[in-house]
């Protein structure tokens, strides 16, 4: 484990590396495989992501470089390579070899575009340890080692540097047309043949791509039917560094927790765009009370504390006043300058004045998405409601000392007639020293009618007086419901609740913690309404910002 | 009031993407207040330059900023031996005289600054002074340019739509990738595969927006970077420090950025 967590930080960068290549769905994730005899684990691909080992001891490398050619190197399969292909009755070594031939294709092609790449690469393979002598795997090694750096020499005198230079000449006769796969096809053929001539043998239990970053190959070929086993199954490592929260758990391992009180009914239209109208007392919103400190406390990660900008609004019921430039004269001070000149006194120059800052103040109002849904763990390896615990929490934490207004409420619901508001920490009520002690009633619980949720919140913030009005949505992001069976209803629904929040003059915004739910909160928050943060490392800098263009900062 | 010292007096290079000359030719034929969209560092500024000397118009420049209130724009009144005197701001230097004003980055100002052009920027074409007492009519030769970012994403750094509807727009991206090395070794004074390879990595930045990069990097950035290669400052170093280095603080992205780079040169 503890090697995996060098590797932990580099992940991320790596991702941006794939992006910014041009793989949209990319990711790099480390591979956490049991220690194991036999080679050092390879990296694999799997779909579009790179799971990636630790660097290999034998070599003295730089872990970081070797981890960025190996994520190069997948970009180059990802753009130029084949997938999947049928491999029939083809035998291993030349499966082996055609790999090895294809590896090096990506590799020249990157190259080709991308000169640094070329650097990186043969400064790896310099870095290399003296190669085996005989072998069916020093000679790919050596192969590829003159391939990618043709100032190498295959210096041995055996039978392997004959294959070497002939595989060299092959492959180079080719080099005019390397984005074409098929060309070298051909070339494979004639080195696997000459292999077979030279008595060559493969040992399957101990053949790896012999650089260390290549990945296993697996991607290119499908064993009939073996082929699902083919690929590794992606398993995610835990989080590093950061205690687990508590996981949440599914509700029939708990014994049902009673109901919580309810403290008020309020019945909401619902907008159905198929009839282009909405229904009128359509939705039941059960406002329910959290017992004080009821619930265990959920741990909560150590976050460095939430900084959130000074405003930026005017206000010109605060002038301030002797300044040295400003928008316009301070009478009181014009007036005495004159004096002072008329009695021969050095005037005081400082006689403008100009518009203060406000310090508006603003309710807010986070509305946590507490559906089943958001049990469920992201790439991050914590599931949406961690992450909404934390946001809440920080914001929690940040406001304390402000005086800005906050309520803190959780939705699910069970039907219409079911949609339940759960009031964690009222408006006007003091925050808890402590924000986990109220955070901890949220559970994951039923399923996600938001407009039902956001109207409610809309008529809980029209009772506010503050000078702004400020609805937060933390979610997951899709709507669904037991009796909904169409699912662009309650996305509609929802669209439709913002519109009317935001003609009631409430701010909505949504940071939704699921980025494959990124079209539906597009639809219903609109394209400058919401963020997606799907990394926790970034969930304080996304709560600041938005707060910050909520709050007119 | 002479003007001379805004008007231009070599022609900007302008590499035009699209239209966009014809069109802006038509909207101050007529007269039309214009807004430009578009990321920073993609030649609205420039383009507003080029067509000021294109039309033989003095052009007055404002740069927007947090702080810039209705009185930075108008004029304020000051003090001098003899009591108060009246100083006109540069929106009211242009609007007497007759300049093409260009207020950049729009948004940034504080939103009083915005209500003061709007009975500039409707049939009536005046500008009133309150705190004068003066109505300046505009001059036949006057237009109002502003230029804005949409890429932010934030309710206090928009155009409200009473502002917005005031105006026709053009709105502007980064050139195509040919053009852009076009106009990066043109600037730079580079040679044109330098320039390609400068492009293609800004390319790969402007495919992190959104994915932890607020911007990619821009064509002025590209120049910048440019420049220093010509010096002979190695191309990894001058890219760094003036393309990667200055858009993000985050250092995942530094990384990735720099790894970035390392494989182009």
């Amino acid at each position: 484990m503890a090697a995996i967590d060098s590797l932990a930080p580099r992940l991320a960068a790596l991702s941006h590396v794939m992006h910014a290549f041009g793989i949209d769905d990319g990711d790099v994730q480390a591979l956490e495989r049991p220690p194991q005899d036999g080679p050092a684990p390879r990296p694999v691909l799997h779909g579009a992501t790179l799971l990636l080992p630790e660097a290999p001891p034998a070599w003295a490398l730089p872990a970081d470089e070797l981890h960025l050619a190996a994520t190069l190197h997948a970009i180059g399969h990802l753009r130029h390579s084949w997938r999947r292909q049928a491999a029939g009755k083809r035998k291993p070594m030349s499966l082996a070899l055609a790999g090895a031939i294809e590896d090096v294709r990506v590799d020249r092609l990157l190259m080709r575009r991308h000169p640094g790449v070329g650097r990186l690469f043969r400064r790896l393979l310099r870095g290399q340890p003296e190669l085996p002598q005989m072998g069916f795997e020093a000679m790919v090694a050596r192969l590829q080692r003159v391939l990618l750096d043709p100032q190498a020499d295959d210096h041995d005198k055996d039978g392997g540097d004959a294959w070497v230079r002939k595989g060299r000449a092959l492959f180079e006769a080719q080099a005019g047309r390397l984005d074409d796969a098929e060309a070298f096809r051909e070339v494979v053929s004639v080195l696997a043949n000459d292999l077979g001539q030279l008595r060559v043998r493969m040992n399957l239990q101990t053949y790896a791509p012999p650089l260390p970053w290549h990945d296993d190959n697996s991607h290119l070929w499908a064993h009939g039917a073996d082929a699902e086993q083919a690929e590794t199954p992606l398993r995610r490592p835990p989080p590093q560094g950061e205690p687990q929260p508590a996981p949440p758990q599914a509700p029939e391992e708990a014994p049902e927790p009673a109901p919580l009180p309810e403290l008020a009914r309020h019945d909401y239209p619902e907008w159905h765009y198929r009839l282009e109208r909405a229904r009128d007392n359509w939705c039941t919103v059960i406002e329910r009370a959290v017992p004080p400190a009821s619930a265990s406390a959920p741990t909560l990660p150590a976050r460095a504390p939430l900084r959130l900008a000074r405003s930026r609004r005017l206000d010109r019921s605060q002038r301030i006043r002797r300044q040295w430039e400003g928008d316009e004269l301070d009478l009181d001070a014009a007036t005495e300058v004159f004096i002072d000149r008329r009695l021969g006194l050095a005037p005081d120059p400082r006689l403008f004045r100009r518009n203060g800052r406000a310090v508006p103040r603003t309710s807010l109002l986070l509305l946590l998405d507490l559906s089943a849904s958001t049990a469920d763990l992201q790439p991050c390896g914590r599931s949406v409601l961690d992450l909404e615990r934390e946001a809440a929490a920080l914001l929690m934490d940040a406001l304390r000392e402000r005086e800005d207004r906050l309520e803190v409420a959780g939705f699910d619901s069970d039907g219409r007639q079911a949609v339940n508001y759960l009031r964690l920490l009222d408006f006007g009520q003091p925050v808890p020293a402590d924000p986990a002690t109220v955070l901890g009633a949220a559970r994951p619980g039923l399923s996600t009618r938001l407009g039902a949720a956001l109207r409610h919140a809309t008529a809980r913030l029209a009772k506010e007086t503050s000078a702004q009005r400020t609805l937060l949505v933390l979610s997951d992001g899709t709507p669904s419901d037991i009796d909904v069976f169409d699912a662009r209803h309650l996305v509609e629904d929802a669209a439709r609740a913002v519109v009317e929040a935001r003609r009631k003059g409430v701010r909505c915004f949504c940071l939704s913690l699921d980025r494959a739910s990124e079209a539906d909160v597009r639809r219903i928050f609109g394209h400058a309404g919401y963020r997606i943060v799907d990394d926790p490392a970034r969930l304080a800098a996304a709560l600041a910002r938005s707060y910050a263009e909520l709050a007119g900062a | 009031m002479d003007l001379t010292p805004y008007r231009l007096t070599a022609e900007p290079y302008y590499h035009p993407t699209g239209h966009e000359i014809a069109l802006y030719e038509h909207a101050y034929a007529h007269r039309l207040p214009l807004v430009l969209k578009g990321p920073t560092g993609c030649g609205k500024t420039r383009f507003v330059e080029y067509m000021a000397w294109r039309l033989g118009k003095p052009l007055i420049t404002l740069a927007c900023n947090e702080d810039m209130t209705a009185a930075d724009l108008v004029g304020r009144y000051l003090l001098d031996a003899e009591g108060t005197r009246w100083h006109d701001g540069p929106l009211t230097t242009a609007v007497r005289h007759g300049a093409i004003c260009y207020l950049d980055e729009v948004v940034e100002a504080r939103q009083d600054t915005t209500v003061v052009i709007h009975p500039l920027t409707d049939s009536r074409r005046i500008l009133p002074l309150d705190k004068k007492g003066e109505i300046v009519a505009a001059h036949p030769d006057f237009q109002l340019v502003v230029s804005y970012n949409p890429g932010y994403q934030s309710h206090s750094k928009s155009l409200k739509q009473s502002t917005r509807q005031r105006f026709a727009a053009l709105e502007f991206d980064y050139p195509a990738a040919e053009a852009e090395a076009d106009i990066v070794a043109h600037e730079a004074g580079i040679d044109r595969a330098l320039a390609m390879r400068l492009v293609d990595i800004a390319h790969q930045s402007r495919r992190l927006r959104e994915r932890g990069l607020d911007e990619g990097i821009s064509t002025r950035m590209l120049i910048y970077a440019g420049v220093l290669i010509r010096d002979g400052l190695p191309p990894v170093d001058s890219c760094r420090m003036a393309m990667t280095a200055p858009i993000t603080d985050d250092p995942d992205m530094q990384r990735a950025l720099g790894a970035i780079l390392e494989s182009a040169f």
